[in-house]
């Protein structure tokens, strides 16, 4: 009966996989504007207290406290050369937004891309935003239900290297 | 003597289970393929590698690191090593790739190196190439079981 109530107490609501249904608020074409998409991402609990959100090709790490959820992942590089000439390419994804075992999830992720470029004779940088309001549920993980189905996604464990 | 063999079943192994690797995607050159980084274009990263990795501990205590290929190792007081070497020598020629890992265990989570030796040795000429990248990784606490499709 303990060790019942242990494992209740130890299983997280957040964890497991949930399918997410975006939608673009804002972006540098502003015809893109209104276009949906779904798709899944595995949320990890780990060790330090943080979160991981695998969505495959990218993976968000941050907190959950409370119901507030703020993660992000960022990718990009510098170039320098010699000649003090200098660019910086990096895009920032950053998801926000309340988060519900019950309610779900509703929130915004937002993708900065950024171009700086600094040179001996002057500097210039360029930066677009892509926002998409976000709204998800989790998904029931009972395997034993299904037939064989799979996921969107790819099991979590496996090696699988971000593009 | 059930609830013994039950007991023995479940000893926790500070290694086992599956880790979020975050590897720093610029490495550092040693040997004959070093660079001279005092001069020429540089280019620096931003933002990390990031991989699933399972760890398993195998009969015998040693560690299985899953990786490709996987490496074998063992953890000590908090240092964990593994490493895989592979290559073949046929006349006076000889190749080994070995791949290792390195890392302090510090709780959910490590601190340490990935690195990767190409040595070849040809009728006397000898030629040696290790690139090395650092990493930190976190445990994942979450059950598998949790996610659909598993």
């Amino acid at each position: 009966m303990s060790a019942l109530l242990l494992t209740l107490l130890a299983c997280n609501p957040y964890e497991g996989t949930w399918m997410l249904y975006a939608e673009v608020t804002k972006a540098p074409d502003p015809s893109e504007e209104g276009l949906d998409m779904v798709f899944t991402a595995d949320l990890v609990a780990m060790s330090d207290g943080s979160y991981t959100a695998d969505f495959t090709s990218f993976r968000l790490t941050g907190t959950i406290e409370g119901d507030e959820v703020n993660m992000e992942y960022v990718e990009g590089y510098t170039y320098s050369a010699p000649d003090c000439d200098e660019m910086t390419s990096s895009a920032t994804y950053s998801l926000d937004g309340t988060i519900s075992p019950t309610e779900g999830f509703d929130g915004t992720l937002k993708v900065v891309s950024l171009q700086e470029r600094k040179a001996c004779g002057g500097s210039d940088s360029d930066s677009s935003t892509t926002e998409y309001s976000m709204t998800g549920v989790k998904l029931s993980a009972n395997d034993d239900a299904h037939a064989g189905a799979q996921s969107g996604g790819q099991a979590m464990g496996q090696p699988r290297e971000v593009d | 003597m059930l609830l013994f063999l039950f007991g023995a079943c479940t000893v926790f192994q500070p290694l086992d289970g599956t880790w979020l690797f975050r590897i720093d995607p610029d490495s550092t050159q040693s040997g004959d393929c070093a660079s001279d980084d005092s001069a020429g274009d540089q280019v620096e990263s931003i933002g990390t590698s990031d991989i699933w990795v399972d760890i398993y501990t195998v009969s015998g205590g040693e560690i299985a690191i899953i990786w490709d290929p996987p490496l074998l190792g063992t953890l000590t007081g908090s240092a964990v090593e593994a490493s895989y070497e592979t290559g073949y020598t046929y006349k006076k020629r000889s190749e080994t790739h070995t791949t290792t890992f390195e890392a302090t265990l510090s709780g959910g989570s490590m601190e340490g190196t990935l690195s990767s030796t190409y040595a070849e040795s040809n009728d006397g000429d000898k030629y040696t190439c290790t690139t090395k990248n650092e990493l930190t990784a976190t445990r994942a606490v979450s059950s598998p079981d949790s996610f659909a499709g598993n």
